[in-house]
């Protein structure tokens, strides 16, 4: 159990990406290629549960008010999905 | 003879003024004019960053790199004025401006966040001669991360592409048109790399003007999508997004062994001046 825990957490660590919100893919989709700020498009992703996030660091930089709302949302702590298709 | 002291005091001001509204800009006798048009087009403000410019364009046509080169990304200040190819400052997809996306910060560069951010160069390599290539960036920090820093890959059988991976595990990959690519040990990420082909049967990495690796695979004909930085473009899908700090990129046309260190000097003086 111990020695889960440990692979756990590393295998986390290791995923570790930034933080993000979950937003529905409608969302995403309305999103997707509007500018967070001047010259700077967002750029929802799926995580590893197949879920649309936006980055922090996009809501941090945020200036249009329309998109304020996803400074109300929770973060948590994005883990990539895993790619199946390449060599990387 | 009041009113000749007037006019003369007139004239005098007048000249000043003029004189005056050119003060700083007096290097724009010696500031190539491509220069001028990219710190115009980036709205570049700062001193030192338009000297740095001025120098970097002089030094490439100096070394005949300016005609070699496709796009040269200085990556100064925001979003805005990061986005410009220096050889061709122009908002647009044709100039491989950059659109940058996700969740990008600049300083000293562009600074990806490992979730989503990074840059289209909007320029496809299977426009390319795949004979006849080079592109390359620098790293200012020491990242171990299963990340693509650069680049584009295809699926289309054999699996090729045109990418770095500076660091993932100590090993530095790399692609330049060929099936399988080449890697090699790399304990550092930081550095400017430097991946040039001049023929179809070898492709060179130099790293900060060294030589890290060498590949003698063939290349071949590329049909794909555009190169990115900040990540790689992955059978049509941004992945594999770093957290590196991007200070200078660029797309060219192949590199001789003089070229390519040559390219490493000016990006260094480039470097040492922003103090990047």
């Amino acid at each position: 159990m111990r020695k889960l825990a440990i692979i756990l957490l590393f295998v986390s660590f290791i995923s570790y990406a930034g933080q993000v919100v979950v937003i529905s893919k409608t969302r995403a989709t309305k999103l997707k290629g509007k500018e967070t700020t001047d010259d700077l498009l967002f750029n929802p992703v799926l995580d590893s549960l197949g879920r649309w996030c936006v980055s922090k660091e996009e809501i941090d930089q945020l200036t249009d008010s329309a998109y304020l709302y996803l400074k109300t949302l929770p973060l948590i702590e994005f883990i990539p999905p895993k790619d199946t298709t390449s060599k990387l | 003879m009041v009113r000749l002291l007037i006019i003369s005091l007139f004239c005098i001001s007048v000249c000043y003024g003029q004189g005056n509204r050119f003060a700083g800009f007096g290097y724009k006798n010696t500031c190539p004019a491509e220069a001028l048009l990219f710190i115009d087009s980036a709205g570049i403000t700062n001193q030192t960053e338009k000297d740095a410019i001025c120098t970097l364009v002089k030094q490439l046509k100096d070394s005949a790199l300016w005609t070699k080169m496709y796009a040269v990304y200085p990556l100064l200040g925001n979003a805005s004025s990061a986005k410009f190819n220096l050889k061709s400052p122009y908002s647009r997809d044709t100039s491989y401006c950059l659109t940058f996306y996700g969740g990008l910060t600049f300083s000293n560069g562009m600074v990806g966040n490992g979730t989503n951010g990074y840059a289209n160069t909007h320029y496809n390599p299977s426009t390319t001669n795949y004979a006849d290539f080079s592109f390359g960036l620098y790293l200012g920090l020491n990242k171990d991360e299963v990340v693509a820093d650069m680049g584009t890959i295809t699926a289309a059988s054999p699996t090729r592409g045109y990418y770095i991976q500076a660091r993932t595990s100590n090993v530095f990959y790399m692609d330049a048109g060929e099936p399988g690519g080449a890697s090699t040990t790399n304990t550092d990420s930081r550095g400017f790399y430097c991946v040039y082909r001049t023929s179809t049967t070898f492709a060179k990495t130099l790293k900060d003007g060294s030589l890290l690796v060498a590949s003698a695979v063939t290349s071949v004909a590329y049909t794909g999508t555009n190169i990115l930085i900040g990540c790689r473009d992955n059978f049509g899908t941004p992945a594999y997004f770093g957290s590196n700090n991007t200070g200078f990129a660029f797309l060219g046309k192949g590199l001789t062994d003089v070229e390519a260190v040559a390219l490493n000097s000016i990006f260094q003086a480039f470097k040492t001046t922003l103090g990047r």
